[in-house]
């Protein structure tokens, strides 16, 4: 975590305050009562605050306007035309929401001319981009009283030595500010409570009537806050509560005398950009440099975790290439022990496979396959002849029978007796064809010729 | 200012530089499944033929067939044949032919059958033959009044190996 310089300063002299972050907050470091030297801040995040006692404050209308450049340049022409100097100026500004209409807006609109930026020795030797927040040390006071509560419109009185401010704010908006130096004749007689009296009463009036801010709460600080008299007096003329501010809850290890004596360097701390008079611009790339700072500390985290992804995936790939090498030499050694083989490399395997084929086919093939089916049948009928072949995918046998018997009982036992045989041998899915029969019943001869199929 | 937004560049560069190698990995990983897978397979092909090439040679050592290269086949075959002429009335049907790695020779066997043991006995002799395989293409018994005669047409195939010669 970064540190932290606020400065609050003027031509005469100045006084510092540096920090350092922590999460949720400050730790306060150290306090410099002088105008500390630029090169000091180099190593620090700068927030500054000049005290510039003629800074512009006017209430501008203007159409609504969406981009803000040109709203920019038509508020600081109008700004222009109100001064009637021809001096540029570098303004901030809040759109007075309560003022406002649809066809025409309302902007409190804070002005100081261009060189007292573009001559600020800090700015210029610390680099635009690097300075935080530059503004003017009448708002400062707004950025301790919005932690008081920013919900109450707040009439904020410091002093210090040099200078008077009085700054009324809500919340984060600052609805009017007043400023002016410690005459001298008052810092010789000492009679501050005088002084603060009568200006804080005038303003105060001005704010209540004239511009018609209803304050809820006085703050008194820095010095101001020390001038009991002034106090009690002023108690008196507002009949408003009136409080001390106490060290905000963001800053630790900060003393109450320390948080008064360097009141609007702190709070410029707590000032919101619109605050900032630096130009357009600059806020742009301060804009895109922290968006860069968010997005790169995002990727830096998922780069991490993409890292370890990365180195994880790595080292699975050099295993897993690892494994399918020792596949690939696996699979090359076995193909090469197989075409190795004296079978396949002999070219033997198309003779040995068309062997066994042909001796399978003529297994198959063979007619005397019928034979188991058809023993009994041929044992039986004493043929004249017998006939066994294969034949379109069918092995046949036929048998011819030509036959005497004593009588025609043995006859027709017989031709029962084959019916019978025949019948059973269907059974097994041989298929039988009967033909030619003829018998002659009185030589007792039975002629015939039956046929068996059998598919294979 | 410069510095910082460098730095930042770095970081974001580093980013898309770590995302794009991841996105490459993913592919080589995807890519080397994909070679895994098919060497997986190729490895199972591989071992499928070898178990096949393994029962081949199984089966033809179970059936004790041998290599015979052209000329002796050929030997083996005629051998075979004129061995059949002391047992078989033997009249070669056809010519010898040499197809498709075999020595062909068709062969018609006429015998007067003792018993049906011999027939059996004979029968069995042509079944059970590998060098020549002996095809049965027909057989015909006939009872004649001297006792039955039995014609067998056969054809023998020997096999050759072009390669052995």
């Amino acid at each position: 975590m970064g540190k932290v310089a606020c400065v609050s300063y003027s031509l005469q002299g100045g006084r510092a305050v540096f920090l350092r972050r922590i999460r949720g907050g400050f730790v306060f470091e150290k306090a410099v009562d002088e105008k500390p030297n630029p090169e000091v801040l180099k190593n620090c995040e700068p927030f500054l605050s000049l005290f510039y006692p003629d800074l512009i404050s006017e209430k501008v209308e203007s159409p609504p306007v969406d981009d803000p450049e040109t709203l920019e340049a038509l508020l600081k022409k109008k700004i222009t035309q109100i001064t009637g100097a021809t001096t540029e100026y570098m303004i901030c500004y809040e759109e007075i929401g309560d003022e406002s209409g649809e066809e025409q807006k309302v902007y409190r609109v804070f002005a100081v001319p261009s060189e007292v930026y573009s001559g600020d020795e800090f700015v210029n030797s610390l680099g635009r981009e690097k300075v935080s927040i530059f503004t003017v040390s009448q708002f400062s006071p707004s950025g301790i009283s919005r932690f008081v509560d920013p919900d109450k419109v707040i009439f904020h009185i410091y002093m210090d030595l040099e200078k008077l401010i009085m700054t009324v704010s809500e919340g984060e908006n600052i609805l009017y500010s007043r400023s002016l130096a410690v005459p001298s004749y008052v810092s010789e007689t000492g009679n501050y409570s005088d002084f603060l009296l009568e200006n804080t009463n005038m303003t105060y009036v001005y704010v209540a009537q004239r511009q018609g801010i209803k304050v809820d709460l006085i703050l008194v600080s820095g010095k101001a806050k020390d001038e009991e008299v002034f106090v009690k007096n002023l108690l008196e003329l507002t009949s408003k509560g009136i409080a001390s501010p106490l060290p905000p809850p963001q800053v630790k290890n900060l003393s109450v005398h320390t948080f008064h004596y360097y009141l609007p360097a702190l709070g410029t701390l707590f000032l919101s950009e619109a605050h900032d008079f630096s130009p357009l611009e600059v806020k742009e790339r301060r804009r895109f440099v922290v968006m860069s700072s968010r997005v790169s500390i995002v990727a830096g985290f998922f780069s991490v975790a993409l890292l370890i992804l990365l180195l994880l995936k790595i080292f699975s790939v050099l295993g897993e290439t690892r494994e399918i090498r020792s596949l690939k030499d696996q699979v090359n050694r076995e193909l090469v022990r197989l075409i190795k083989d004296p079978v396949v490399a002999g070219g033997e395997y198309s003779y040995y496979y068309n062997y066994l084929n042909k001796l399978y086919a003529v297994r198959k093939g063979n007619p005397l396959n019928i034979l188991p089916e058809s023993a009994e049948l041929i044992k039986s009928v004493k043929a004249t002849k017998y006939a066994l072949a294969e034949q379109g995918g069918r092995i046949k046998l036929a048998i011819e029978i030509d036959r005497y018997f004593k009588n025609i009982v043995d006859m027709n036992v017989f031709a029962e007796e084959l019916k019978a045989k025949l019948s059973s041998i269907e059974k097994r899915g041989i298929k039988v064809n009967v033909g030619n029969v003829v018998k002659d019943l009185k030589k007792f001869n039975l002629k015939m010729t039956v046929v068996l199929e059998k598919p294979i | 200012m410069r510095g910082v937004l460098v730095i930042y560049t770095a970081v974001l560069f580093l980013f898309f530089s770590l995302v794009f190698s991841l996105v490459r990995i993913s592919k080589i990983t995807a890519d080397i499944d994909v070679q895994r897978e098919k060497l997986q397979r190729l490895s199972f092909q591989v071992k499928e033929r070898k178990n096949r090439l393994e029962a081949f040679k199984t089966l033809i050592e179970k059936e004790g067939i041998k290599l015979y290269d052209r000329k002796r086949a050929l030997e083996v075959l005629l051998t075979e044949v004129d061995g059949l002429r002391k047992d078989f009335q033997l009249e070669v049907s056809g010519d010898l032919r040499s197809e498709n790695g075999f020595w062909t020779m068709d062969v018609q066997l006429t015998f007067k059958p003792s018993s049906s043991a011999h027939l059996r006995r004979v029968f069995e002799r042509f079944s059970y033959m590998k060098a020549p395989i002996v095809k049965i293409n027909s057989f015909i018994l006939v009872s004649e009044e001297e006792g039955p005669e039995a014609t067998l047409d056969l054809t023998f195939f020997m096999p050759f190996s072009e390669h052995s010669e």
